[in-house]
């Protein structure tokens, strides 16, 4: 007997696949949808990477960096930690892209409400994967982005000490936290995440996949009938001009294919990034996160004073709750794109924010320790090459440019004499109206020789 | 009385394979008559069942009604749903046994940790916890009112239930000359290593621009408080570092 014929006999799930493969889907189903298996698919390319990495990696502060340059070393090793990597970038893309179809197709609306809250928890395990995996190298980045992430967290009113010390298993952070992330990372993640992707799965095949939004809808309205109805009257006349769901599987499999080769040319040409050994008195570092929080990171630019820490967990709370709870807060029946304005403008508005902070973030300002300063001073006076002097003493070039040098914290001054009188821009250096801290101690002649010199820079 | 089919459920069972599919599906269809005929037959057991435990109206129900439609005994639905309760409460003993220990060992190192039960929570330093006093060596060493001197400490510390010493970094700051100030090297605001700008003469920190003093004091930026301290103490001329001051 043929062996299939033989297995299925006992198991039977010949006529399962057949009903899997064969059911009718929406006619619109498209490349759009293909964003959801393509998720799947990184999913299951990380369990596979990180099942290999965990046999060789070693969760302990003394050892971790080292196990990851023997990982590096071994056959396939480097690879195995790329693809880890680069995958890890593209699931977080992917995760997010999957969202924004659900959200501007609007498909969360009846009967998938649930399936988009299991989304939305999903969604937010993934980033607890990103930020519990980053930690494992043990590497400077891996370090003091936990230092930041960690004191983020603890920002949570009343309780931000106690969330703190958990997810650093005590004040400091140690080897105690390297293997509680690791334990989170490879176990309670993982779980939870397989938990979740099931039902979300099972969801979707039971309910069949939304058909994309038109503007007029398939079916004429019947006076009193009930949503439920309704619902099922349009999606089986959208299934009746649908066709065969291996048909779309097809396209499934080609962007999986794309996505395998790019995180595979990265993993080759580029490679897993690893930075020097974490360093805990490592003064001089400049931290900063995994390109997917750089906008939370940017964040913290804009919110300041004592209610930060209240801020922080508000804006965070609310932010996730409505993310959870969409389905409730927008219940009209209408789903494209052009007939909700409002949910659609306001999508825009949240992925531009989102786009636009993590830009600024990759390139926000930092105080530069060179505060030599070029300027061409054979054209100056005196008094003016005397307010250089002061300039460079009192170490402006720290965090101000000039003539494209210095640091980038504060304004550019290669033109500010342009921009602001001698008055104001005292004004500014004694008593500053913004993040830049007084210089209230430079001697009257020295500011004077100062300004002067500033008042060259047009 | 445990094993169903109920009345309820007997007449879809022949129901579950048609007979259009695979040589498989067929052997299902095949067996269904007899599955029905032990539903059937628990079906009377359950309706004895009830006329012995004097649920004497159901079981005149049951015996007047035509087979086709059987009624539901009220009884043996109660004994289902108390069973199934009951199983779900002993599952819900059996996680919380194992999941309650779990948690609390999860959460141990918090519960042991200072806790400050404040509506603004703030930063906690990384650094591993001094569990004694150090030698910094003669007063003499750090300039006063000078630049602070970033300085490598060891010091006894306990990670993991194990005591070792750590090599941690402080600065050390003299703003007079019998005075002496030891502070954490992270920024109150998020805990990155601020430097010593020479030029700037203030401790700038590369994360979002804060700036402290040569004593620790927040200047400018986010930073909610000053730079944590350690205590110190000056004896005979030599400097003595103590356990870090929890942030305020």
């Amino acid at each position: 007997m043929h062996p299939i014929r033989w297995i299925n006999e006992r198991l039977g799930v010949a006529s399962i696949m057949r009903g899997f493969v064969d059911r009718p889907i929406p006619a619109n189903v498209g490349w759009l949808n293909t964003l959801g298996s393509a998720t799947l698919f990184l999913i299951i390319v990380q369990i596979t990477t990180g099942i290999g990495l965990s046999l060789y990696y070693v969760p302990s502060a003394d050892h971790a960096y080292d196990s990851i340059l023997h990982i590096d070393a071994l056959a396939f090793g480097a690879f195995v930690r790329g693809v880890h990597h680069w995958s890890a970038s593209a699931l977080v893309v992917l995760i997010g892209l999957h969202t924004l179809r659900v959200f501007f197709q609007a498909a969360y609306k009846y009967p998938r409400e649930l399936t988009w809250i299991i989304g939305a928890v999903l969604f937010v395990l993934m980033l607890g994967f990103a930020f519990t995996g980053y930690l494992l190298p043990w590497d400077q980045k891996a370090y003091w982005a936990t230092v930041v992430g960690t004191n983020v967290a603890g920002s949570a009113p009343f309780v931000g000490d106690f969330v703190l010390s958990l997810l650093r298993g005590g004040s400091a952070l140690t080897t105690d936290t390297l293997t509680r992330f690791y334990g989170v990372h490879i176990w309670v993640l993982p779980a939870t995440l397989l938990l979740g992707v099931g039902v979300h799965l099972f969801m979707v095949i039971r309910q069949g996949i939304a058909a994309a939004p038109r503007r007029k809808a398939i079916v004429e309205d019947v006076a009193g009938e009930s949503q439920k109805d309704r619902y099922a009257r349009e999606y089986a006349a959208e299934k009746r001009e649908g066709h065969p769901f291996y048909q779309s599987l097809l396209k499934d499999a080609i962007v999986a294919v794309v996505i395998m080769v790019a995180v595979g040319v990265l993993a080759v040409a580029v490679g897993a990034p690893l930075e020097a050994k974490a360093d805990p008195n490592a003064v001089g570092y400049v931290p900063r996160p995994e390109w997917y929080f750089l906008d939370m990171f940017q964040m913290l630019w804009y919110v300041s004073g004592p209610a930060e820490p209240l801020i922080i967990f508000l804006a965070g709370t609310i932010g996730f709750l409505v993310f959870l709870a969409l389905p409730f807060i927008d219940r009209s029946r209408t789903r494209h794109p052009r007939q909700r304005p409002i949910a659609t403008v306001l999508g825009v508005l949240v992925v531009a924010g989102i786009v636009g902070l993590t830009a600024q973030g990759a390139l926000a300002p930092v105080a530069s320790t060179d505060t030599t300063v070029h300027v061409d001073t054979s054209a100056l006076t005196t008094s003016q090459i005397a307010g250089l002097k002061v300039y460079q003493v009192e170490g402006c070039a720290s965090c101000h440019m000039l003539a494209g040098r210095g640091g980038t914290a504060g304004p550019d001054l290669s033109h500010v004499a342009t921009r602001l009188t001698g008055d104001q821009i005292q004004q500014q250096i004694l008593k500053p109206r913004d993040k830049m801290p007084p210089y209230a101690d430079i001697a009257p002649d020295d500011m004077t020789t100062l300004l002067d010199f500033l008042s060259t820079m047009k | 009385m445990t094993s169903e089919p109920t009345p309820g459920e007997a007449p879809e069972v022949p129901q579950a394979g048609p007979p259009t599919d695979t040589s498989a599906d067929i052997e299902t269809a095949a067996e269904a008559p007899s599955s029905a005929a032990e539903a059937a037959g628990s079906d009377a057991t359950t309706a004895e069942t009830a006329a012995d435990t004097a649920d004497a109206s159901a079981a005149v129900a049951a015996e007047a009604a035509p087979p086709q439609s059987p009624p539901v005994p009220t009884r043996p639905w109660a004994r289902r749903t108390f069973v199934l309760r009951t199983l779900g409460a002993i599952g819900a003993g059996l996680a919380a046994v194992v999941a309650i220990p779990v948690a609390g060992l999860a959460s141990a190192p918090a519960s042991k940790s200072p806790l400050r039960w404040s509506l603004l929570a703030g930063s906690v330093a990384p650094t591993p916890r001094s569990t004694g006093f150090v030698n910094l060596g003669p007063l003499t060493n750090f300039p006063v009112g000078g630049a602070p001197t970033l300085l490598p400490v060891t010091v006894p510390v306990e990670i993991g239930g194990v005591a070792q010493d750590a090599q941690i970094a402080v600065y050390v700051a003299r703003p007079h000359d019998q005075s002496v100030v030891i502070l954490d090297i992270h920024c109150t605001h998020m805990g990155c290593p601020v430097g010593w700008s020479v030029g700037a003469k203030r401790f700038l920190c590369p994360c979002h621009g804060g700036a402290f003093t040569a004593d620790g004091h927040q200047e400018s930026g986010p930073p909610p408080r000053p730079l944590d301290r350690y205590q110190a103490i000056i004896a005979n001329q030599e400097v003595w570092m103590g356990p870090l001051i929890e942030g305020a």
